[in-house]
């Protein structure tokens, strides 16, 4: 049962079966309700009809009233027992008259008392023990004679056909009811196929064949859910394909010092050197090592980076603080390449990760250093706008060409004249992770030959 | 034999040509795409040993080129990446062999020699011409099973001549595929090198291997009987 209702199949049916229940018994009841007043009220009308009759042929005679039952003992009435009656009874219970077929001793309709100016209908039983139905009215007599006349008509035939009804009905309702159920089960089924399908397809799906789209038929209710998950499939598969390509471009990275290593190595070693030679590779041995393990802290880095940027440790920074902590990190570098670092700007204030924040400026910066003609300048500027916080910095470096300008927070990018002067690749991608996560944004505009201007915003306390 | 190296990583770069000049072969390097296109173009070689990942223009695309200009010097393709896709581009490209990075500088020496081989249909790394044996992977010689000593470059000549053999080779073929480019191309050191090589190889036998062609060159070629 619960298997039943958890299923959207079971609880469509099973809202749509209760709900028809109730409709279908509803209806049943009152389609008999109406028949029933229907055939009563015909009989009735009937009734109403005999009395007046009856009334017509009442004589008022010296003795009292007397019926013409010449004229009323006609038709049914004139069988005894046969369903149909009709009786004159006079105030004090005595009978003026009745149908002949009354006529067998002990057979009466039930006796009505009093003056009943007003029609009264009743039922009753009849003297065969019969359903009656029975109409009593009083009449006054041109003579001041107050007669009651009862008529009276079986409701056998009516009970009879009735009942036919009510089991027409029990039969006929009981058969709609089951044929619709099956008809909407199948309707149910028949527009959740293509849920199934869906299911069995993104079952298939796997890292193997993200590219792979569920059809989205158009105007379905489906296709919205088709369209959702496909676009879910899109950012999937472009994950992977960032994931992938990290991996690829990290090995190519790795590989490229190894190689130099493993040639340096080899060819020194295929025959006997001099001092000078065996230290020449050694030196080289040595550079490739630093790049190796330089490469490798900062892919620790990058992968530290993706598990953690959700648990950033928050407190209040000052990025006054935080910038003269990065210049004071790098001035040896910038001073052994003749660069000055200028800082100006008051504290401002955000909430994110110290250490995390230090990084990604000090990133920045390091570049900014890197990429500088010598007796270049970086000045970093601080600044407030609405509820932003921005750290500006400006260089006097090669610049980065317009149409690079989108790629070099790519992992691993690095614009062509850039390679010459070494680095991983990683550094402004992984400044660029840090800034996102504290939900800021870094703007960099560059003229080439002159200068590379990055913004780094991030939002104010 | 002259070989053409692009490759940007530059100590890298460097190691391989000290390690392929010290095993005789003359080599030129660049450094970037546009670099090597040109020289693939218009420097003679007899292996062009190409990096896929590179500055202004990748690999892939040299090739490209150069086979579409109709150059057939063999190509060694460089892979720091172990897709299969990327190989299975560059074999289609034209490549006759590709090698991924970090590799065994032996290896690269090897698979160069086997490409050698390939153009000048010797089929073994052995080649001989009558009782003269090249090795040409020790860079042993012998004539009639004795060893004979050679420097560097009078072995570069008498190898180049012998995957040549049987055919006039130029003056000037030796000089651009024996030596680099700081070599004077109008001195006669082909000559005094080439008279070195005689003297060693041919005096004593009876049949003499190596002969001059008048206003031709040289030919290095079986004695005919």
């Amino acid at each position: 049962m619960n298997l039943l209702f958890s299923s959207i199949k079971g609880r469509l049916l099973a809202l749509f079966l209760s709900a028809f229940f109730v409709v279908l018994t509803g209806l049943g009841f009152f389609l008999y309700n109406k028949l029933e007043g229907i055939v009563i009220g015909s009989i009735d009308n009937h009734l109403h009809s005999e009395v007046q009759l009856i009334a017509g042929l009442l004589e008022t005679e010296e003795e009292g009233p007397e019926l013409e039952l010449s004229e009323a003992a006609i038709g049914d009435y004139a069988t005894p027992l046969s369903g149909h009656y009709y009786q004159v009874v006079l105030p004090d219970g005595r009978v003026l008259a009745r149908s002949p077929s009354l006529s067998i001793p002990g057979k009466r309709l039930p006796h009505v008392r009093g003056i009943l100016l007003e029609p009264v209908y009743t039922t009753a039983t009849g003297p065969r023990g019969e359903p009656l139905r029975l109409l009593a009215q009083s009449f006054r007599l041109p003579d001041g004679e107050v007669v009651t006349i009862e008529a009276a008509e079986s409701l056998e035939e009516a009970y009879e056909l009735l009942r036919l009804f009510r089991n027409t009905l029990l039969v006929v309702f009981p058969a709609v009811f089951i044929i619709s159920g099956l008809g909407v089960l199948f309707i149910i089924v028949w527009s959740l196929r293509p849920l199934e399908r869906f299911s069995k397809k993104i079952g298939t799906i796997t890292e193997r064949n993200l590219n792979e789209r569920i059809e989205e038929t158009r105007g379905s209710e489906l296709s919205s859910l088709a369209k959702s998950f496909n676009t879910m499939l899109s950012r999937l598969e472009e994950s992977f394909e960032r994931q992938k390509r990290f991996f690829t471009d990290a090995s190519h990275e790795l590989r490229t010092p190894t190689a130099v290593i493993k040639s340096v190595c080899d060819v020194t070693l295929s025959r006997k050197r001099t001092a000078e030679e065996y230290e020449e590779a050694l030196e080289k041995i040595k550079q490739a090592t630093e790049r190796l393990s330089g490469l490798i802290g900062r892919l620790l880095e990058v992968s530290r980076l993706e598990g953690k940027l959700s648990s950033l440790k928050l407190e209040e920074v000052d990025l006054k603080d935080l910038t003269e902590d990065v210049v004071r990190l790098l001035d040896p570098a910038a001073a052994s390449s003749n660069i000055a670092i200028g800082l100006k700007g008051d504290g401002v204030k955000v909430h994110g990760d110290r250490e995390r924040l230090t990084e990604a400026i000090k990133n920045i910066v390091d570049n900014a250093i890197k990429y500088n003609r010598p007796g270049g300048r970086v000045d970093i500027e601080l600044e407030k706008k609405d509820g932003w916080a921005m750290i500006i910095l400006r260089d006097t470096g090669m610049g980065i060409p317009q149409d690079k300008l989108c790629r070099i927070f790519e992992r691993f990018y690095r614009v062509e004249e850039s390679r010459k002067i070494g680095g991983t690749g990683l550094g402004l991608s992984i400044a660029k992770s840090i800034i996102d996560a504290h939900r800021g944004r870094i703007e960099v505009e560059s003229e080439p030959g002159v200068g590379t201007t990055f913004r780094v915003v991030l939002p104010k306390r | 034999m002259r070989v053409i190296l692009v490759e940007d990583e530059r100590e890298l770069a460097h190691s391989i040509k000290k390690g392929l000049e010290e095993g005789g072969y003359s080599v030129d390097v660049a450094y970037d795409g546009e670099e090597g296109l040109y020289m693939a173009e218009n420097f003679p070689a007899d292996v062009i040993v190409l990096d896929i990942m590179l500055p202004h223009t990748d690999g892939l695309t040299i090739l490209k080129t150069i086979r579409s200009k109709g150059i057939k010097t063999p190509v060694l393709l460089l892979t720091a990446r172990d897709a299969l896709s990327e190989k299975i581009k560059g074999l289609d490209t034209g490549a006759d062999d590709y090698l991924t990075k970090p590799f065994e500088f032996a290896e690269l020496v090897a698979r160069i020699r086997s490409l050698l081989r390939r153009t000048a249909e010797v089929k073994e790394a052995i080649i001989r011409i009558d009782d003269l044996e090249i090795n040409t992977a020790s860079h042993g010689v012998r004539r009639a099973g004795r060893p004979i000593r050679l420097s560097a470059r009078e072995y570069s000549i008498l190898e180049y001549l012998a995957y040549r053999k049987n055919t006039v080779v130029s003056r000037t073929e030796i000089t651009e595929h024996i030596y680099d480019e700081s070599f004077d191309r109008d001195s006669n050191i082909v000559d005094v090198y080439i008279n070195y090589l005689r003297k060693k190889i041919d005096r004593g036998f009876k049949n003499k291997l190596l002969h001059t062609v008048r206003g031709a060159g040289y030919i290095l070629k079986e004695p005919e009987r």
